[in-house]
């Protein structure tokens, strides 16, 4: 038997337009949150890599120099009260201070003599294997820690531009530099050897002490300020963390803030885009609820007229329902494939940059499905509301 | 199924209406299979009492029972149990007659196609089968409207002043068929009309004025 589709009376002569604008609208903001969601696990996991180690971050500071500092009017160096300062800042979570020699350093290897500099730091903050980084009294060779970075530079501009090949980390440990230790008549002999490799202090390490011995048996005291200062923190973005380096004239070592800086902006323009789709989305169910409530008022007659024949309200507004849930289905089939792709493109970007391999979340998924359910649920009640 | 009217008066014609009616503020029983003539001029409230019966009017004193019980959803009732021909016919204009037809009849899948198709042969108006109501003549819709009213395995028919529009013969045509539904249905019937008629053999004339 043929029948008669009651959508199809109530949603005749109805511009087409109105509900495919409405449907493009609750597409993109229904993409947007989605991918916003995606989009921050897939970066977020790989900006958050540092964090791997009981999920702190580490930053190396110290005092900006300036033109006092470079007349003597001010130290460089932290006291023991800015230390304790910086202590009891709530984004700190603990702080490494970085003991330097108050001697000259001055190594021997290979033929070639250089000035060098020693420093030296708790072993928590140490980020290498310390097995071999002891020393007692009466040892002559000095265990030393250097920066990755030291190495880097070694290897692919110090030692090209002086016509030598870059030298591996292994054979690095196997050398051993003869130093001399002096200051004021005063002097000691050593062999350092590197033991270990740090990313995250650019600095030459020795056991502390050792250098406390050292600078007693030259200087006379042990170095009670400290020239740099290392911060254990959870969050190295954080504004506060921000404002009281700036505030207090401090600078920050190597590259970590710059990708903090990274994750902050990325933070920042997920944000953006994510509150875009909140108001898109609020845009697109005012105009989708205005348009249903639009569809009965124009209906009202035809409506009462169903009523007449025998049709219960609640047919009715399912009648409209079920168009309302075939927009919504393919909206929704529409994001979903969107999303797929996207991730697709984003895998393959990550997976060629070697930056990781991101997994699709459920929860993307979710995320329009929750939406378009939602959505119809609130169209059903302003139908109920309407129509009854 | 047998209808009760308690004391039912119509909110507008509480100040108005005659001691006199043998409907208005009285006990009346309509009984299942009952053939009942209303008569009335215009005004006293003969499209009133259908829609007391229909449930499109609520604003009444008094009670209206169906077997017994106060009716509380109308819809089952209007699909499937009551049939009525409005005075205003109340069909969808942008439809065409067998769509309006069919909207009733997919209610229940009382008929099957080829009955409509033969309703409307039966009634003269097969060849506006298709055309839409809008384009129809008053006598035209008024029979698509006896055929939407016939689409469903009612047990009571309600006819508002329902050959106003016909002419003799289409009248005639009109009367056989209602006459042989009801009979099929063994339903009752109610028809309302200006004067006393004799479209049909009554148990029952009622006055309202």
């Amino acid at each position: 038997m043929r029948r008669v589709s009651v959508a199809k009376i109530l949603f005749q002569g109805k511009s087409k337009s109105k509900l495919v604008l409405t449907g493009i609208g609750m597409l993109i903001s229904m993409l947007i949150i989605s991918s916003v969601f995606q989009i921050y696990s897939d970066f977020g996991s790989l900006l958050n890599e540092n964090k791997k180690e009981g999920a702190f971050e580490y930053i190396q500071i110290s005092k900006e120099i300036g033109v006092s500092t470079a007349l003597g009017l001010s130290s460089s160096k932290f006291s023991k009260k800015e230390v304790d300062r910086i202590k009891s800042q709530l984004f700190v979570e603990d702080v490494g201070e970085l003991w330097s020699n108050d001697f000259r350093v001055y190594g021997k290897f290979a033929g070639n003599a250089f000035d060098m500099f020693f420093t030296s730091i708790e072993d928590d903050f140490i980020d290498a294997d310390l097995d071999d980084f002891t020393w007692r009294e009466g040892q002559q060779e000095i265990p030393v820690i250097i920066s990755n970075q030291f190495l880097t530079i070694l290897n692919h501009a110090v030692l090209p531009s002086q016509g030598q090949r870059p030298i591996p980390k292994v054979a690095i440990k196997q050398a051993s530099v003869d130093l001399t230790l002096s200051k004021k008549g005063k002097w000691l002999k050593h062999r350092a050897r590197v033991v270990g490799f740090s990313d995250r202090i650019t600095s030459v390490l020795v056991p502390k002490n050792f250098l406390d011995y050292a600078n007693e048996a030259l200087s006379g005291s042990v170095v009670q300020d400290v020239s740099m200062v290392v911060l254990k923190v959870s969050d190295a973005s954080s504004k506060e963390l921000r404002s009281f380096l700036r505030a207090n004239d401090y600078e920050v070592e190597g590259e970590l803030p710059l990708l903090d800086n990274a994750k902050l902006l990325l933070k920042v323009a997920l944000g953006v885009l994510f509150a875009f789709g909140i108001i898109i989305l609020g845009v697109s169910v005012s105009l989708n609820l205005a348009q249903f409530q639009l569809l009965v008022l124009e209906n009202k007659e035809r409506i009462k007229m169903l009523v007449l024949l025998g049709y219960s309200p609640k047919s009715i507004i399912h009648s409209i329902l079920k168009t309302g849930f075939l927009n919504m289905g393919v909206t929704v089939l529409l994001v979903l494939l969107s999303v797929l792709l996207l991730f697709n493109r984003v895998h393959g970007v990550m997976v060629d940059a070697k930056l990781g391999y991101p997994e699709l979340h459920l929860v993307t998924f979710l995320i329009p499905l929750v939406i378009a359910g939602v959505i119809m649920f609130g169209v059903k009640r302003k139908l109920k509301k309407l129509v009854c | 199924m047998e209808i009760k009217l308690l004391n039912i008066v119509p909110s507008p014609l509480l100040s108005s209406y005659s001691q006199s009616s043998l409907l208005w503020g009285k006990n009346v029983v309509l009984n299942a299979g009952e053939c009942i003539h209303i008569s009335a001029p215009s005004g006293t409230g003969k499209s009133t009492l259908l829609g007391v019966l229909y449930g499109t009017r609520t604003d009444f004193t008094g009670e209206l029972l169906i077997n017994d019980y106060p009716v509380e959803d109308w819809s089952p009732l209007r699909a499937k149990k009551i049939a009525i021909v409005f005075q205003d016919l109340e069909l969808l204009d942008d439809l065409t007659a067998l769509e309006n037809v069919q909207l009733k009849n997919q209610l229940t899948a009382h008929l099957s196609d080829a009955e409509i198709h033969a309703l409307f042969q039966e009634m003269d108006v097969q060849d506006l089968i298709n055309r839409k109501v809008l384009l129809l003549s008053r006598g035209e819709r008024q029979r698509v409207a006896i055929i939407r009213a016939l689409c469903m395995p009612f047990e009571w028919l309600l006819l508002d002043e329902p050959f106003s529009a016909l002419d003799e013969e289409n009248t005639k045509k009109a009367i056989g068929l209602i006459h042989r539904f009801v009979k099929r249905n063994n339903a009752g019937m109610l028809v309302s009309n200006l004067f006393k008629d004799t479209y049909f053999k009554y148990d029952q004339y009622l006055t309202i004025a």
